[in-house]
């Protein structure tokens, strides 16, 4: 048959078209491999990159915020995140598995089986699918036992990660809180408004106080590595590796041992209180400052939170719990920089500006009955003959009033002002108040509105009864206006009130003059004006941080005492105002006599009790020492605290007996675990300090401390003024805070040399943050 | 001078050809198998090409040279035995092929979902590789003795049977891939031996439009299922929200009707797979049309295959320096993948240097196939050229995203010895028909 040569040339044909076919077979897969290989390589190749090229960022660790003696009262401490990076089919379900066993009990799957931890893995590795070449987080904040069992395990565990990234860490609990702030995640507004500072989402940032206020300087800059890893995600190589630049640290002028003490004694003397029957006495604040610089020593504000309560991972109703506790507290309200009414502690400013203007002489003198006019001195039958020194040291309203009256308002409120009283003083934290100076204008300004409102509710009942009666019948129409007259009589009332509330009226200068009334300054503004008093006349400007230092010990930016100005008060007046604040120190008499009773220094105070309408009255207490070459002044508030010498002057004393007793006391004195570990750190602090680049040019500019606030809400509202204006009204009965959480190991750090040129530091630095509501503790706090 | 003689009657380019697959494939493979797991890996990619061979990963290129030097034998034994003499045995053979098969069911051990292997000893054995190679022989003899009696459909019936029962058994391990191998082959034989044309064509275009329409069927009816699953499921959901009773009981009259038709939907999809394909059988075979629709599933292959060949671009990666091969990500890369790492560390140059390989080895096939001394010899060497081409594109097609993924090997590429062997016996039953061809030289 093969000779047959029709069926071979048949054969050929046959075996020609098997050729075809194969050629045009070959074709396909040939164009496919060149469309593969040559017209579509980028992005094939770019996918291959994303396959096994990772860009993991580091995060910066935040500068530290350490105090004027090395104490470091903000670090950072690791924390552990694990993700999963997909396995191909065939692994991904046994090491979940594994997985699974390893992450019961975490905080992210908390009360959840291991089948239901299982599924909720793949739900999120499902949640990612389109973007396999990224590790998919699975749980956040793992403790460090669950680290070390996945490191155990890791050759079972392909694909697992784990991320350390560092967060607050604070070694005393609640020290300076809330003065410190807090970070939180960026929320998307924020995000939105600073993308151009190189934020991204995801990222934190300071939300409030000083965090907030030097976040330019704390905020470190992210580093990244990049990785070669395989289809487990395990990394093969280093490709190389960006370190992240730590934040700058701050060095603030608090002293840790001072502020703890400040804190302790507000908390012990509303327990006090407490005890005593001031069932209001909650809250409280204690600014220490050094008069001779302006350095703020303590900035306590009582209630207190824990404030690991934003770097802790909370489960929801732990959270919830934590953020009720706060919002009944409004313990994230900085109560040293809030408003309250002055009481007697303006007593100063009323007599300086009678003697700076002639109004009196220091041998002018009353005879004090207890009685002026209509009013009542606080002491039943008066002081008898009373100078101004002795007005001072007794109190005595009916001396003021007189002088007060002799004065007129505009006078005295340019001599508060000249205090510095009313305005902000410019420390370095958000929501800081400017407070409040009475006067005509103010007045007018205040009620004007109001009684706008209640005008505008009887003309609203006007025009609504207009209607009805034109659609009333005769013998309706005399019960219609009956109604409407019933109606509108409360109103005719409250405006009548309220009209003659226009006008400034006399008591409203006697109340002035006796720090009541409309007077609203905060602690810190007292504060510094007693240090004005004290150190003869110049107002400092108080400031909390002394210098930014990069982590390796260089000084990027030096704070230097800066003088508001030179207060226009002669010395011989001055002078007087200190000797009756001394006098108020001694016996018999001396309103605060029984506060410095058996002090080993001399002091100068001046006791206040703030009027609070409905309210047991704030207790306020100012002081200055020692009396004869004063180094410190201080300002004490306890809300509802009653009386001014017994409930904040005791505080008082604590405070300034810590600050003699810690002179000569080593840093870390009071605050509990100090020495044993002083050593250790040090250690790590030399281990720290490897040289990172710093600040990049430019970046320590002083504009770079800007207000973040830009929708800051006016001052209290008008309508509460009756109320004495407290930062907010607490309510319902909770006992005062719980005391102090010590007992965690201290840290400290060696002071960091270098720096210390003394250069002038930039002046404007810190343009003055705006007021914001008291007891209106700001929204954003979302930090879960 | 048996031996030279010997040498001399043997087709040199065919030879060439496949040697060159040989080893091409012993260092795709030698750096396929290669992980790396450590920084000391990436140094590798900068030696030069004689060094980087040395740093090959040689366990399994070791095996696969043992398995080739056993297939040069059983290549040397079938080129020995006049291909006259093992088709007088067509009868035995088949019956093997059966006994063979059948005992995979039985005593073949499962791998991958499917039962292919049987251990004897150390070995595992593919006897449906082997299988191929007996039906290429059985069925030429089949065929020779109908020579001219192929033009109407009746005469084709017995060779659908002839060839349909070691397909089914086949079919039943599952292997799909292989099973069709088995329709390509018959296909092309019975072309070459005689069969109309046009009634071939309108066959497979009837198979083509059969398996078309069994798709369209499926999508079908697991559309339905998958459909009224949901209703159901919003129907519940609705029911526990009903504010009234009579809202209620309104719903749950079409809750149940509902209920009923998913019921019948869901029965007649479930037999839909019982009888033909399983559900994820019908997914593998269609994910390469959207490998993106089920990346962390079926699609995961087709896609890592795909970036690895893309991202191999004109000149490829070099030897030792693809990521997709090295980092893992492409799985079975030493069998049914290994196209891939040729694409990826090959580049364009490599792979068509590869296709060049193969045109060449199938051209000279069917060179072959022409010059048989007997229809039985051209339908051999047509048997076994059919085989290798269709095993060539379907395995490089999958690997390209242009085929299912059916799992069938590369011939004389990928790793496995029963494939290897069979490959090489294969060849050697073209050269027995070379060397018996029309001018005869012994």
């Amino acid at each position: 048959m093969a000779t047959n040569g029709v069926t071979a040339k048949r054969l050929e044909r046959k075996l020609q078209v098997l050729l075809g076919l194969v050629i045009a077979a070959f074709t396909v897969l040939f164009i496919r491999l060149a469309y593969l290989q040559l017209v579509e390589a980028d992005k094939y190749q770019m996918m291959a990159q994303q396959n096994h090229l990772r860009l993991i960022p580091i995060i910066a660790p935040r500068g530290e915020i350490i105090d004027r003696n090395g104490v470091r009262i903000v670090g950072n401490q690791p924390v552990y995140t694990i993700s999963f990076a997909y396995l191909g089919i065939k692994d991904t379900d046994r090491v979940i598995a594994r997985l699974a066993r390893i992450l019961v009990g975490e905080k992210t799957f908390q009360g959840m089986s291991v089948a239901e931890i299982e599924q909720e893995i793949h739900k999120k590795l499902n949640e990612q699918k389109l973007r396999l070449y990224e590790p998919v987080p699975i749980a956040d904040k793992v403790s460090s036992e669950t680290v070390s069992r996945i490191e155990e395990q890791r050759l079972e565990l392909p694909g697992v990660l784990i991320d350390v990234r560092p967060v607050r860490h604070y070694p005393y609990g609640d020290l300076l809180v809330p003065t410190l702030g807090y970070v939180g995640i960026m929320d998307q507004k924020e995000l939105e408004e600073n993308k151009d500072r190189g934020y991204r989402l995801g990222d934190s940032w300071g939300k409030d106080g000083l965090e907030k206020s030097f976040e330019p300087y704390l905020r470190g800059q992210r580093g990244a590595r990049q990785v070669e890893v395989d289809a487990q995600g395990q990394p093969v190589r280093d490709l190389g590796v960006k370190e992240p630049v730590p934040g700058n640290n701050l060095v603030l002028t608090i002293d840790a041992r001072l502020q703890r003490a400040a804190q302790d004694a507000l908390a012990r003397g509303i327990a006090r209180l407490q005890k005593e029957g001031y069932s209001q006495a909650r809250a409280g604040a204690a600014v220490v400052l050094d008069v001779r610089t302006g350095e703020v020593l303590a900035l306590a504000s009582h209630p207190t939170y824990d404030p690991t309560i934003f770097t802790r991972d909370l489960s929801r109703k732990e959270w919830n719990a934590a953020w009720a506790k706060i919002s009944r507290d409004q313990s994230l309200l900085n109560r040293a920089i809030a408003l309250y009414p002055p009481g007697s502690t303006f007593k100063m400013v009323v007599a300086a500006a009678a003697l700076e203007l002639g109004k009196i002489t220091p041998q002018f003198a009353i005879s004090d009955t207890g009685r002026y006019k209509y009013k009542v001195d606080w002491k039943p039958g008066g002081h008898g003959r009373v100078d101004v020194v002795r007005a001072l040291k007794v109190s005595c309203d009916t001396f003021f009033w007189t002088v007060g009256a002799m004065l007129g308002p505009e006078p005295i409120a340019r001599y508060a002002r000249e205090f510095g009283l009313g305005q902000k003083t410019g420390l370095e934290l958000p929501g800081e108040h400017a407070g409040r100076i009475p006067g005509p204008e103010q007045k007018y300004n205040l009620w004007k509105p109001l009684l706008d409102n209640v005008q505008k509710q009887m003309d609203d009942i006007r025009k609504e009864y207009e209607k009805r009666l034109a659609g009333a019948g005769e013998g309706e129409k005399a019960a219609l206006e009956r109604e409407m007259n019933g109606r509108l009589a409360p109103l005719q009332d409250r405006y009548n009130k309220m009209e003659w509330e226009l006008k400034w009226r006399e008591y409203d200068t006697l109340d002035m003059a006796i720090g009541q009334g409309n007077n609203y300054y905060t602690p810190l503004q007292l504060a510094n004006y007693v240090a004005a008093i004290a150190n003869g006349g110049i107002l400092y400007k108080p400031y909390l941080v002394k210098k930014v230092v990069a982590p390796d010990g260089q000084t990027v930016e030096e704070f230097s005492p800066r003088q508001i100005r030179r207060v226009n008060v002669s010395s011989r007046t001055l002078a007087i105002l200190r000797q009756g604040m001394h006098e108020a120190t001694l016996p018999p008499d001396g309103t605060a006599a029984g506060v410095f009773a058996g002090a080993t220094y001399s002091a100068a105070a001046k006791t206040g009790t703030a009027e609070v309408h409905g309210h047991d009255n704030h207790a306020l207490f100012v002081a200055f020492a020692p009396y004869e070459k004063p180094e410190v002044a201080l300002a004490v508030v306890v809300e509802y605290g009653g009386h001014g010498s017994s409930a904040a002057g005791s505080v008082a004393r604590e405070i300034l007996d810590a600050y003699f007793n810690l002179k000569n006391a080593p840093p870390t004195a009071g605050l509990s675990g100090a020495e044993e570990k002083t050593r250790d750190e040090r250690a790590t602090g030399a281990l720290r300090s490897t040289p990172v680049p710093s600040r990049p040019a430019g970046g320590s500019g002083s504009g770079n401390v800007q207000p973040r606030r830009t929708t800051a809400p006016p001052g209290a509202p008008p309508g509460e003024q009756k109320q004495g204006g407290s930062p907010g009204q607490p309510a319902g009965g909770s006992p005062p805070g719980a005391g102090n959480e010590q007992g965690t190991p201290v840290d400290v750090l060696p002071p960091a040399g270098g720096g210390g040129s003394g250069a002038p530091s930039s002046s404007g630095d810190q343009p003055p943050a705006q007021g914001g509501a008291p007891g209106a503790p700001r929204d954003g706090t979302q930090v879960q | 001078m048996v031996g030279k003689r010997f040498t001399r009657s043997l087709d040199h380019v065919l030879l060439l050809a496949a040697g060159m697959v040989v080893l091409f494939s012993l260092v795709a493979i030698g750096s396929a198998t290669l992980e790396f797991t450590d920084e000391s890996f990436s140094r590798l990619k900068n030696l030069f090409f004689a060094v980087k061979l040395l740093h090959l990963d040689y366990a399994y290129v070791v095996r696969q040279l043992a398995w080739i030097f056993v297939g040069l034998w059983v290549m040397a034994a079938i080129m020995y035995i006049p291909y006259e003499d093992l088709c007088k045995h067509a009868r035995e053979l088949y019956i093997l092929n059966l006994v063979m098969l059948i005992a995979v069911i039985f005593l073949g051990r499962e791998a991958l979902g499917a039962q292919r292997w049987i251990y004897i000893g150390p070995f595992n054995f593919q006897p449906s590789e082997f299988s191929k190679l007996i039906m290429i022989i059985t069925f030429a003899s089949f065929l020779s003795a109908r020579e001219g009696r192929l033009n109407r459909l009746r005469d084709l019936l017995p060779c659908f049977v002839y060839v349909g029962i070691p397909t089914l058994l086949i079919l039943k391990q599952p292997d799909l891939g292989t099973s069709l191998v088995f329709v390509a082959i018959m296909f092309g034989m019975l072309f070459l031996a005689g069969a109309r044309p046009g009634l071939l064509l309108a066959l497979i275009g009837a198979g083509l439009a059969l398996m078309v329409g069994l798709f369209v069927l499926h999508m079908y009816l697991h559309n339905a299922d998958v459909d009224l699953e949901k209703q159901l499921l919003v129907l519940e959901q609705q029911k526990k929200a009903a504010v009234s009773e009579t809202a209620r009981q309104e719903l749950q009259r079409k809750y149940q009707q509902v209920e009923r038709d998913y019921r019948e939907a869901h029965r007649r999809h479930e037999s839909f797979h019982r009888h033909t394909l399983k559900e994820y059988q019908v997914t593998r075979l269609t994910v390469f049309l959207d490998p993106q629709s089920d990346l962390l599933g079926a699609g995961y292959h087709v896609w890592q295959s795909l970036i690895a060949i893309g991202s191999g671009g004109f000149l490829g990666k070099g030897l030792l320096g693809g990521t997709q091969s090295h980092l893992t990500f492409l799985p079975i890369r030493h069998t049914d993948f290994i196209f891939s790492v040729v694409g990826e560390e090959f580049g364009f140059m490599g792979a068509v240097v590869l296709l060049g390989l193969y045109l060449v080895l199938l051209y000279r096939g069917l060179k072959i196939a022409s010059q048989a001394r007997d229809l039985q010899g051209t339908l051999l060497a047509g048997g076994v050229v059919c085989m290798f081409a269709f095993h060539i594109f379907v395995n490089i097609g999958m690997t390209a995203g242009i085929m299912p993924v059916t799992g069938i090997p590369l011939p004389l590429f990928s790793y496995g010895g029963s494939n290897m062997i069979m490959n090489l016996a294969a060849l050697g039953l073209l050269l027995n028909v070379y060397m018996r061809r029309k001018k005869i030289l012994f």
